[in-house]
């Protein structure tokens, strides 16, 4: 059988030759928009290292000056600040809530679409390691309201919350400590050194350690240094971000909705309103859409299709026309004991060999191009940044793990577009096929 | 000796939207193991769909047909396929060689749909020795004259060593040397190897040179 | 001759509904693509509502400069001074428009009212309507003293208006709340299309509102909020006027640098390239998306092709009898791409239709991402909708005929021109 196609496919080579040609551009296409599509999909779908489920991010802001329910009396810094505390009191007392913090830069929240995650760069016996930097506001419970857990040989997480963490007191992830210091667990003696404007030697100390986790969902895991902050001056006054932590068996979807009146006024103290509440999952679906991330992969996919359905339909013409013409031929295949299924599994096979051997072509040219300019790695990210090793960043594993995927692809279109002409063609009575002119 | 195609009151009706066309009416046909039968009559008679009928490739629309004392009534497409693989060879007027396929792999076709078969590239050899092209087995049908191909044909019929050979105007494209030749295979085919043939002709010399004629006109036997 | 071919191919079309069918599905598709393509690249490139004088107005945002304090730092926005001292006073630019805010969403509500409704704002100087060619349906801008003396002054577009009051000449007078603070409407302008990131707005307000606007901070003193659009007519004497100002202010500022990072940009940059990165190429750019282009050509003309050199093979006999009665390869070449060409303008013709079916629903959101070389980040309340006049331009359609002919001529010349030239008496055979 596997003879007879490949003998039919080559005595065809003329006919076929365009369909082969365009089944190798498409799976070099289908290579270069599914590839960011994929890994994508599986940044988005790893998991974020911290508990996401029961998390609900309030915005409150202040009245501007002027505006309708403005109290003139209330707008001293001395109001503004007991207004602030007294916020921050109710949000605790709301009902279901476990926890409450006030944040400065929250994991994954429009924190550092304002603020911006700084990246630092501390040096360990002059190895330097990049890492993000999230700051957050001192003696707030930041690890145990999202969830983070301590790593091995840390102090454990309600031991870090107790203790009086200063601005030079880092608290870093596993990955970026086992860049630094591969052989040494626990926090014992590890500080990075950096050095001021005035050429000062800053020692900070690294005084925890946590499980990795991810702080933007659309990025993988990369090495992160919290870094305990103070509110300083009193423009924080001017709005704040609130984190709750659900009690369990609470969803935080429901309870948004459920309970967005009843925010509003509690929290609507002096000045201050609430200008947003959502879920910490619907704000990361929403970060998501800012970041353009789930549109830029939309219009890859919408390509993806528009080229796929194009292959499809080629397939389906190329084949159907050189059924047709060779209707004589699988007439004689029937008489001499073929069946349909037989006549299906030739057309098909003739497909898949064709569409396999352009498969291997387009790989290998891609696989050109990949050895040159490296693989999709992920929408925004820097490889300084990511220290653990997964599929993405294993060359080969990533190679041979997209190129599956695109052969099933590629594949599944051509025996989709064999199928229908070749069912036709297997339906043809060889009475006729064989009649002779 | 035994029956080996036998039919009973078949009969075939064609339908379009418009039309009913009657091919075949009530026809009873025995035919013998190692018989050489051929059937004439002018065209439109129903030759051609008799001889489909009998190769299985058409279904009459009442009647029964038996292939070697098995009734071919209600076989699935997989056992009709069956059938025909491993009891029928067909020789065709227009040849019908697959032009993408070598001679060699021409012949081999029906051995292609057999279950279990080896030595394929041997057993079609020998059928073209048989026929007298084992010199031509790399050539393409294109690069080979009309009798030639014609004896391909043969060849690809008998491979699969089938009981029955149903030629339907084998020779009615060829030119009368040409036909001479395939009649004698034919005949070689019939004594030799003891197989049952039946052909349709236009042809009377070709006819009477079988052990039998049937006749048709309108689709019914006439004696 | 022609009206023969085209007779004939009409007969084929009809006679082979198949070939027919897959031919012109597999055209439409690529007419389709293509011409989406070239609707949104019209849209961000051409002069679209309201950004009329689009190839005059360039834009400026981003600088890098050095601090007093000794170390660089990066803006996305200028201060007021920089606008008030410098940009206002440009001599090559009929006009300059300072404004804060690109898809900033507050909160828009009746002052009595519960509920809001979000949109997108604005905060402007008089300028801002002299560049932007937004129509009033009522009233008018806020003028130039509303401006000077800070009046809460809003224009809102017509969808604003009709969500509140039903009819937009109503709305002219009323008062609205935005973000909790009231605004007297002066004028209804028609919305444009959110596609449009630097000039889609729906609510314009003077930036006087703002009690502290010109307020600049000594760290940081180009630093601020404000973005400007220029309009000018000399873009080399222009880009010449920034040059001497960061000469002079290099001069005056101890060695400060101010770099303005290849700006001001005009509207192509801006449209390719509007995360205003400044190793972007624009050669690149369009590089990669005529390669987009042209691969949405090529798989579909390849997909024909293929169907051709099948159906040249069924025709053959009909193509020889045809030779052998005296016709030319020329001639036969010719009837088979005018056939071919009519096939293909019936799939254009529905590829033009699948056109504006994908272009009004949302998926536009998504296919306004084509062409950029970074994402634009649109917000996702914003429902991104193309104006008549964007996708019916005139030019689209003498594109998308274009892209037919091209598409006709790729496909059809080669395994025509191959079946052609084999021996008749081959194909006689």
């Amino acid at each position: 059988m596997l003879k007879i196609i490949f003998k039919n496919l080559w005595n065809r080579r003329r006919q076929n030759g365009w369909l082969f040609a365009e089944l190798i551009i498409v799976t070099i296409l289908t290579w270069v928009v599914i590839d960011p599509t994929i890994v994508g999909i599986s940044d988005l779908n790893s998991p974020l290292g911290y508990d996401a489920d029961r998390l609900v991010k309030i915005t409150v802001e202040c009245l501007p000056d002027g505006a309708e329910n403005f109290d003139q009396d209330r707008c001293d810094p001395e109001s503004r600040e007991n207004d602030y505390r007294a916020v921050r009191l109710k949000a605790a007392a709301l009902p279901d809530v476990e926890k409450c913090i006030v944040e400065v830069q929250g994991i994954n929240d429009f924190g550092y679409m304002s603020g911006g995650h700084s990246t630092g760069n501390a040096a360990v016996d002059s190895v330097v390691k990049s890492s993000f930097t999230v700051r957050y506001l001192r003696n707030e419970p930041i690890l145990s309201t999202y969830g983070i857990r301590a790593a091995e040989g840390s102090p454990s997480i309600e031991e870090l919350e107790a203790m009086p963490l200063g601005e030079n007191d880092l608290i870093i992830t596993e990955s970026l400590d086992r860049a630094y210091w591969p052989d040494r667990r626990g926090v014992k003696d590890k500080y990075f050194i950096s050095w001021n404007h005035s050429g000062d030697t800053i020692h900070t100390k690294i005084a925890g350690i946590v499980k990795d986790f991810r702080h933007r969902s659309f990025i993988r895991t990369s090495a992160v240094c919290l870094r305990p902050t103070d509110l300083g001056s009193n423009r924080f006054y001017n709005s704040m971000r609130l984190t709750l932590r659900l009690r369990d068996g609470v969803d935080a979807q429901t309870y948004v909705r459920d309970n967005l009146p009843l925010i509003s006024s509690e929290l609507g103290i002096g000045n201050y309103y609430v200008k947003s509440v959502t879920s910490q999952r619907d704000m990361i679906a929403s970060i998501e859409d800012m970041e353009n991330i789930s549109n830029q992969r939309n219009l890859y996919f919408f390509i993806a299709a528009l080229f796929l359905i194009n292959l499809i339909v080629g397939v389906t013409g190329c084949v159907w026309l050189q059924t047709g013409k060779r209707v004589s031929e699988l007439g004689v295949m029937r008489s001499y004991g073929a069946t349909r299924q037989g006549i299906i599994a030739l057309l098909t096979g003739e497909s898949i060999v064709l569409a396999t051997v352009a498969f291997v072509i387009g790989d290998l040219l891609f696989l050109q191009y990949a050895l040159m300019d490296g693989l999709y790695i992920g929408a925004g990210q820097s490889e300084d940044f990511i220290l653990t090793e997964n599929w993405v960043s294993s060359f080969w594993q990533h190679f041979a793990i997209v190129s599956a995927i695109v052969y099933i692809i590629i594949i599944s279109c051509s025996i989709a577009g064999t199928y229908f002409p070749a069912r036709h063609a297997a339906d043809i009575n060889p009475v006729d096929a064989l009649r002779d002119e | 000796m035994s029956e080996i195609i036998k039919l009973t009151d078949v009969s075939k009706i064609y339908r379009t939207k418009t039309i009913e066309t009657q091919a075949l009416d009530s026809v009873n046909l025995d035919i013998n193991s190692g018989e050489f039968v051929s059937i004439m009559g002018p065209s439109g008679c129903g030759k051609s769909t008799l001889l489909n009928i009998i190769g299985l490739l058409d279904s009459p629309t009442t009647g029964t047909v038996e292939l070697c004392g098995h009734p071919t009534a209600g076989l699935n497409d997989k056992a009709l396929a069956r059938l025909r693989n491993e009891t029928l060879g067909f020789v065709f007027q227009s040849f019908h060689l697959i032009p993408t396929l070598s001679v060699l792999d021409n012949v081999t076709v029906p051995l292609i749909y057999r279950h279990g078969s080896h030595n394929n590239k041997k057993l079609a050899i020998e059928a073209l020795e048989k026929v007298g092209l084992s010199h031509r087995v790399n050539h393409m049908p294109s690069q080979l004259s009309g009798g030639q191909a014609q004896r391909v044909a043969i060849a690809r019929a008998i491979v699969g060593n089938p009981s029955i050979v149903l030629a339907d105007e084998p020779c009615g494209n060829l030119d009368s040397k040409m036909s001479g030749e395939i009649m004698d295979l034919l005949h070689n085919l019939n004594r030799e190897d003891g197989r049952t043939i039946v052909m349709v002709t236009h042809n009377e010399s070709q006819a009477k040179s079988t052990d039998r004629i049937i006749h048709f006109f309108d689709g019914r036997r006439v004696e | 001759m022609i009206i023969t071919h085209l007779k004939q191919a009409w007969q084929l079309l009809r006679q082979n509904k198949l070939f027919s069918g897959i031919y012109i599905a597999g055209t439409a598709l690529a007419i389709a693509s293509t011409t989406i393509f070239a609707v949104i690249y019209y849209v961000k490139l051409a002069p679209v509502y309201p950004e009329y004088m689009r190839d005059r107005i360039v834009t400026l945002s981003t600088l890098e400069y050095d601090t007093p304090y000794g170390y660089k730092m990066q803006t996305a926005a200028f201060s007021y001074d920089f606008l008030n001292d410098f940009l206002y006073h440009l001599e090559n630019a009929e006009a300059v428009s300072g404004y804060i805010g690109n898809y900033q969403l507050k909160m828009l509500k009746l002052p009595a009212a519960k509920d809001h409704i979000d949109v997108v704002m604005h905060m402007s100087d008089p300028s801002f309507f002299r560049i932007l060619n937004y129509d009033f349906i009522a009233g008018a801008p806020f003028s130039q003293s509303d401006f000077e003396s800070g009046l809460h002054r809003v224009a809102v577009s017509d969808r604003v208006a009709r969500h509140l009051f039903g009819d937009p000449v109503r709305a002219v007078g009323e008062t609205v709340s935005l973000d909790f603070d009231e605004y007297e409407i002066c004028g209804v302008f028609r919305e444009g299309s959110a596609i449009n990131s630097m000039s889609f707005t729906q609510a314009v307000v003077p930036y006087t509102v703002l009690p502290n606007y010109m307020v600049t901070s000594s760290h940081a003193p180009l630093s601020g909020a404000y973005k400007a659009m220029i309009l000018t007519d000399n873009l080399a004497a222009l880009n010449a006027e920034f040059a001497e100002y960061a000469r002079k202010y290099k001069t005056s500022h101890d060695g400060q640098e101010i770099n303005f990072l290849d700006q001001p940009m005009t509207s192509t940059t801006r449209a390719l390239n509007p995360n205003g990165n400044d190793d972007f190429d624009i050669m690149t750019a369009l590089r990669f998306n005529l390669l987009i282009l042209l691969t949405l050509l090529v798989v579909p003309a390849l997909n024909l092709s293929g169907m051709i050199a099948s159906r040249m093979d069924a025709r053959r006999s009909e193509l020889s009898i045809r030779k052998s009665f005296g016709a030319t390869q020329g001639r036969l070449l010719s009837q088979v791409l005018w056939e071919n060409l009519i096939l293909t303008i019936v799939g254009g013709l529905f590829g033009l239709v699948l056109t504006w079916i994908v272009l009004s629903t949302d998926a536009t959101l998504t296919l306004s991402n084509i062409g950029t070389n970074h994402s634009i980040a649109i917000n996702r309340a914003l429902t991104v909708r193309l104006t008549p006049d964007m996708m019916f331009a005139p030019a689209m359609f003498g594109f998308s005929f274009a892209v037919c002919v091209a598409l006709n001529l790729m496909s059809a010349i080669i395994p025509a021109w191959i079946a052609l030239r084999r021996p008749i008496v081959k194909s006689l055979k």
